[in-house]
């Protein structure tokens, strides 16, 4: 080991000044925080569950088709109803919400879609917005921590946008590392809105990465980015995947503008 | 997700309790080092233990629970929009008892400012080796980075730190001793 003289006064610093709260009371916040995470998880689940349950039932009846207002259905995988999509992002759209607010000129909102990161397999953007019939951007730049960006992309209907991110999920599954220098793909487990992706792109040699989320509530997609470092810990993956997942609560609840029951 | 039948390896409330007593006040130290701020580094901390619970089982399948928690901490607190967030909701240190702390020595606050002044990854390299007296493979790990990498960092580190702190007579981690 080597000698830690100089670094002994922060091992031996006063600490009386600490005011670490009691361990209950941080099982308390931890137990609070579990439920949020979990309430988010449900929230999607149970779109899914409507569509499962909603489906034998209507066909159950003598052949006919007996569903009601195709309007109260909410949908999880491809739909042929007649469902009458949003197609366009609303103006108060909360884009940029969890965004640093430090410094406002840092946050840029963009018409058209330009790309901060490469996709998957470091040859393409990293969100393909070609099928999408619009596409609104918030980008922040960070000096020092290289920044995020997000891009709300409104297709015709749900199932155009479901296949956007199947190809997506595609992409990270299949990807090999590669290019200079070595990128890699690493799918996470997610469970966010109707349908999420959420990979990592990590550059081999300088543990640096981005963190990848895509998020699909009717017939839109939320994607976002997220630079941060050390990549190559599933601890520090792990932490700005829920970092990230924090961040984007809000905007991804009110993605259920895009739902086929909005909200 | 947990594993089925894994359930055995959760941390429960009482070994959770000890985990925090015994190591919130070192982690505190250490993600202090690493990004010069006392009061921020234990908010982080702070948070980064709330996590911890709320992640338990993830927590027990790392191995080292302490460094997810120093590692969560420190990305929290490099982490701007976090600052913000803070500015939006009460300090939990507004609810504590009014306490004077004893000054930190000279030697402390130019150790303090001269870190600062190191690159970042420099300066987490020289606080994982030397304070968190981790070896250079666990610093690597921790990091993402290779072996070799530490190596240039904690040798970029020390010679940097030793120039910052030439001033103040200080006997650096290695040996080396500053004028």
């Amino acid at each position: 080991m080597p000698e830690n003289d100089l670094f002994e006064s922060f091992t031996t610093m006063d600490q009386t000044h600490l005011h670490p709260l009691p361990a209950s009371e941080v099982r308390r916040r931890g137990d609070r925080l579990r439920r949020r995470n979990t309430a988010l998880a449900v929230a999607g689940g149970t779109v899914a569950a409507m569509t499962a349950i909603g489906v034998p039932v209507a066909l159950s009846q003598d052949g006919t088709d007996a569903r009601p207002d195709p309007g109260l259905y909410a949908t999880d995988g491809p739909s042929t109803d007649a469902v009458a999509w949003r197609v366009d992002v609303p103006e108060d759209f909360p884009l940029t919400d969890g965004f640093p607010l430090e410094d406002p000129d840092r946050t840029q909102v963009l018409p058209e879609y330009q790309p901060q990161a490469v996709g998957p397999c470091a040859t393409s953007p990293a969100w393909d917005v070609s099928g999408a019939l619009e596409s609104l951007q918030a980008v922040y730049t960070d000096p020092s921590q290289g920044g995020m960006d997000r891009v709300v992309s409104v297709y015709e209907d749900d199932t155009t946008a479901a296949a956007a991110l199947e190809e997506l999920r595609t992409q990270a599954e299949t990807c090999r590392p590669q290019g200079q220098p070595r990128v890699s793909a690493e799918v996470l487990t997610s469970d966010l809105g109707e349908q999420s992706v959420v990979f990592v792109n990590g550059y081999d040699d300088t543990g640096e990465g981005f963190l990848h989320q895509a998020v699909r509530v009717g017939n839109a997609v939320l994607y976002s980015t997220s630079y941060f470092q050390g990549a190559g810990d599933p601890a520090v993956v792990e932490a700005e995947q829920e970092r990230e997942q924090d961040r984007s609560a809000e905007v991804v609840a009110q993605m259920c503008v895009f739902a086929a029951d909005p909200c | 997700m947990a594993v089925p039948g894994d359930e055995s390896r959760t941390m429960d409330e009482v070994e959770f309790d000890d985990f925090y007593t015994t190591s919130y006040a070192r982690v505190v130290g250490q993600v202090y080092a690493m990004i010069g701020s006392r009061d921020e580094a234990e908010e982080c901390v702070q948070e980064a233990f709330v996590r911890a619970w709320a992640h338990r089982r993830s927590l027990d399948r790392a191995g080292h629970p302490e460094a997810w928690v120093r590692t969560t901490a420190y990305r929290l607190a490099v982490s701007r929009w976090r600052r913000v967030a803070r500015g939006r909701r009460p300090a939990d240190r507004a609810l504590a008892s009014p306490t004077t702390a004893a000054a930190p020595s000279e030697a402390h606050v130019a150790l303090v400012a001269a870190l600062k002044q190191l690159p970042e990854a420099q300066r987490r390299a020289l606080v994982l080796h030397h304070l968190a007296d981790l070896p250079v493979h666990e610093v690597a790990r921790e990091t993402g980075v290779p072996e070799g990498t530490v190596k240039a960092r904690l040798s970029r580190g020390r010679a940097a730190l030793a120039a910052l702190l030439a001033d103040h007579q200080t006997t650096l981690p290695g040996g080396a001793t500053s004028a």
